[in-house]
């Protein structure tokens, strides 16, 4: 093998595995046939040719990537609406807000807004409940936690998630609706358990508040998400690459979110954003999007 | 279709080949207007594999280096020969109306 093979060679690590092992070899022998006698380097525009056609190789098939992205979306939004509605319902209108009738009534007109939002029909108004409920989560949240970075970090992020999955078409139509009926029976399940403690109309402690609407369901509910995701992935069978990403642009930030105190979160939330948007781009890598091959055998 | 899938199928149409044989026949066909990268050329390539219209003839090893040729389906036979009246209808159309000079003003389909 002389040096510019090798050097040709190299440059094909910019391919998905299964395309080098079906084309290297021939394109390889093409590049050399086109070169000049005694070149030594590969061609400038041979090489930006090779390095670009085996990054669009890679990424072909965005459809998976773009459906992983929506699902962690669609997860996030629950999470914001969540955290919204909690922190509303407590902040800004104790007495009425505090009842569990009312919660539940305000996170079904999310659910509605959510599932409408991805409605053909009304796809021009999805990106409005994730921009309703940050709106929702800023003015409640604030009111309780005030406006501080750990604060707003995380749900900044949460909310660059949920418009991703908003402004494209939500096909996963199925899995939204079970992650947010989830997400739903998780807050419910949640504030069922806060009234235990006190937690009831007309009476807010304000640790309390804090605790039950921000510090422990930022601990808790997403690592409840999580788990719903995975479960209800496998269950249906629907283990797929889209499930796949969904999870790892997850996981980062789960377990992040649920092994640090909330104050450190603004340590974090630069981290956590910077590493999801690695992890879906090496989920992208990690997965060849070749085209099926020339034989006609396969599938 | 874009132009080096239209020349690619063109250039397997009267016999197989192999990608550099391929590259050679875009460049004569095109008078060497046209000279794609290879890596180009072996995205077009994988395309129209894909959607049947190119198969692979057979390969060999010749002076160490492999060679996999490939000829049009029948699919692609058809695809080109369609392609090609559609383009050769749309350049007589181009020069009749150059025949007829410039165009002028007032003339319907003009644009603002």
């Amino acid at each position: 093998m002389n040096e510019l093979e090798s050097r040709y060679r190299r440059l094909f690590a910019a391919y998905p595995p299964e395309f080098r092992a079906a084309r290297e070899d021939e394109m390889v022998a093409t590049l050399l046939d086109v070169s000049q006698p005694r070149q030594q380097r590969p061609d400038v525009r041979e090489a930006a040719a090779i390095v670009w056609a085996g990054a669009r190789c890679r990424f072909r098939s965005a459809d998976e990537l773009r459906h992983g992205l929506q699902l962690a979306g669609v997860i996030a939004v629950g999470l914001v609406c969540m955290l919204g509605v909690a922190a509303l319902s407590v902040a800004a209108l104790p007495p009425i807000g505090a009842s569990v009738t009312s919660r539940v009534l305000g996170w079904a007109a999310v659910a509605v807004a959510l599932c409408v939002g991805c409605r053909t029909r009304w796809a021009h108004y999805r990106v409005v409940p994730p921009v309703v409920v940050s709106v929702l989560l800023l003015v409640g949240g604030s009111q309780v936690m005030g406006m501080r970075r750990s604060f707003l970090l995380p749900v900044a992020f949460l909310l660059v998630l949920s418009t991703l999955a908003a402004t494209a078409m939500l096909r996963t139509r199925v899995l939204a609706a079970i992650a947010g009926a989830a997400a739903g029976a998780a807050l419910f399940v949640r504030f069922l358990d806060g009234s235990h403690m006190g937690f009831g109309p007309g009476e807010v402690p304000w640790e309390i508040v804090s605790r039950w609407t921000l510090a422990q369901p930022i601990a808790e509910l997403p690592t409840w998400l999580y788990i719903t995701l995975l479960v209800t992935a496998l269950a249906s069978g629907l283990f797929r690459p889209r499930i796949a990403v969904a999870a790892a642009t997850l996981a980062l930030p789960i377990v992040l979110l649920t092994t640090t105190r909330l104050h450190h979160l603004e340590l974090y939330a630069g981290a956590i954003c910077v590493a999801a948007i690695l992890t879906v781009t090496i989920v992208g890598l990690a997965r060849s999007t070749m085209r099926r091959p020339v034989h006609a055998d396969t599938e | 279709m874009n132009e080096l899938a239209f020349l690619t199928l063109t250039a397997v149409a009267d016999g197989p080949r192999h990608g550099y044989g391929i590259l050679r026949e875009v460049e004569s066909i095109t008078g060497g207007e046209a000279r794609p990268q290879v890596a180009t050329l072996y995205r077009t390539i994988e395309r129209l594999a894909a959607a049947d219209l190119l198969v692979e003839h057979d390969s060999e090893v010749v002076d160490g280096r492999f060679r996999r040729r490939y000829r049009l389906s029948d699919a692609g036979a058809a695809q080109l020969a369609q392609e090609a009246k559609l383009r050769s209808a749309t350049a007589k159309i181009a020069t009749t109306r150059l025949r007829h000079g410039a165009p002028r003003p007032g003339l319907a389909g003009g644009t603002a």
